[in-house]
């Protein structure tokens, strides 16, 4: 289902880069939906995780869903993207 | 600067603040602990099939050791081919230009070391003197490659037709020697032609290159297999090859 996610993201900014980390790409997508959740009502909320859920709704489908809905959601995505560049950037080796 | 366990800490957190705001996602976005222990759990069963299915391929392999090659059905040396390929990360071969050699697994003879140049001595070497320095100089040439074989080239179909620039092209062909009951491989060059007769041994190899496949191990006892490499190998360097097992 994760990757799913991920799919619809990158669908709607192509240019989003996922860590090969798992630890750092769960935050990268924690952090992705409780932004994108913050924008929708319990209704979308639910709508939203029965897209996921349903394995005949594909990813552009869920992306273009999110595009309608938050329409600033490409601008939200990048900022989240350079958070978890940060947070990255300092780790150490 | 961050360590392992604050990134840990914060991806926790992250994660509990999300499932606040949006509950639901817990269906498709599991916690950071399940989902690496989802990923260890399907690792294991996966590097064990991948295990038991190289052993089935070197099964095979072994299996051919009593054949002469041309009983060996076309689709199992095809699927040998394939399925070692993909092993070593080589796109190995069974067949030259000139046909196939009598044996895919055959018996491979312990050389001395082959002389590098008309004043070679046998301290001049690094390793293995007691294999001895051979006195004659290689079908080849002087040789000073370590991990070299000599192949019974004369009894491929046509070899007696070739011109001598024909024959020597295949100084630069690179072959896999592979230990089918230890599962060693060794990437090897041609550097003399041999064993003139094959009723006992049908490859001969270096000191080095017997001494590191242990192909005189019991179990083994001398029995090797070869294939020779498509020729976009030739970048590659002779000696044992490091695969993931």
């Amino acid at each position: 289902m994760n990757a799913k996610v991920i799919q619809s993201l990158t669908a709607i900014v192509p240019t989003l880069r996922w860590s090969d980390d798992v630890t750092i790409q769960h935050l990268q997508l924690s952090n992705s939906l409780t932004v994108i959740a913050e924008q929708l009502s319990p209704n979308q909320q639910a709508e939203l995780a029965e897209m996921i859920l349903d394995a005949d709704t594909p990813p552009n489908k869920i992306a273009k869903w999110l595009t309608d809905q938050i329409p600033q959601i490409t601008l939200l995505l990048r900022e989240l993207e350079s958070k978890v560049t940060l947070i990255t950037r300092n780790m150490q080796p | 600067m961050f360590q392992q366990q604050d990134l840990t800490q914060q991806a926790d957190l992250a994660y509990e603040h999300l499932l606040q705001v949006f509950p639901l996602a817990k269906k498709f976005h599991p916690s950071l602990h399940q989902r690496i222990s989802v990923d260890q759990s399907l690792k294991e069963p996966l590097q064990e099939f991948n295990r038991s299915e190289k052993s089935i391929i070197f099964d095979k392999l072994r299996q051919t050791h009593k054949q002469p090659l041309s009983s060996v059905p076309s689709e199992t040396l095809l699927y040998l081919e394939q399925q070692l390929g993909d092993i070593f990360g080589l796109a190995l071969t069974s067949e030259t230009n000139l046909g196939s050699l009598p044996y895919l697994v055959g018996q491979i003879e312990a050389q001395p070391h082959l002389k590098s140049s008309p004043t070679d001595t046998i301290n001049n070497h690094s390793s293995i003197l007691e294999a001895g320095l051979r006195p004659e100089r290689s079908y080849y040439g002087w040789q000073s490659e370590p991990y070299g074989i000599s192949l019974p080239l004369h009894e491929l179909a046509g070899w007696q037709t070739l011109s001598d620039k024909e024959r020597k092209a295949y100084l630069s062909q690179l072959t896999l020697v592979i230990n089918p009951w230890l599962e060693i491989a060794i990437v090897a060059k041609i550097v003399d032609i041999g064993p003139y007769h094959t009723q006992r041994y049908q490859y001969a190899g270096s000191p080095q290159l017997v001494r590191e496949g242990k192909f005189w191990n019991p179990g083994c006892n001398g029995l090797a297999a070869l294939f020779f490499l498509e020729s976009n190998s030739t970048h590659l360097k002779t000696g044992p090859l490091s695969y993931e097992r």
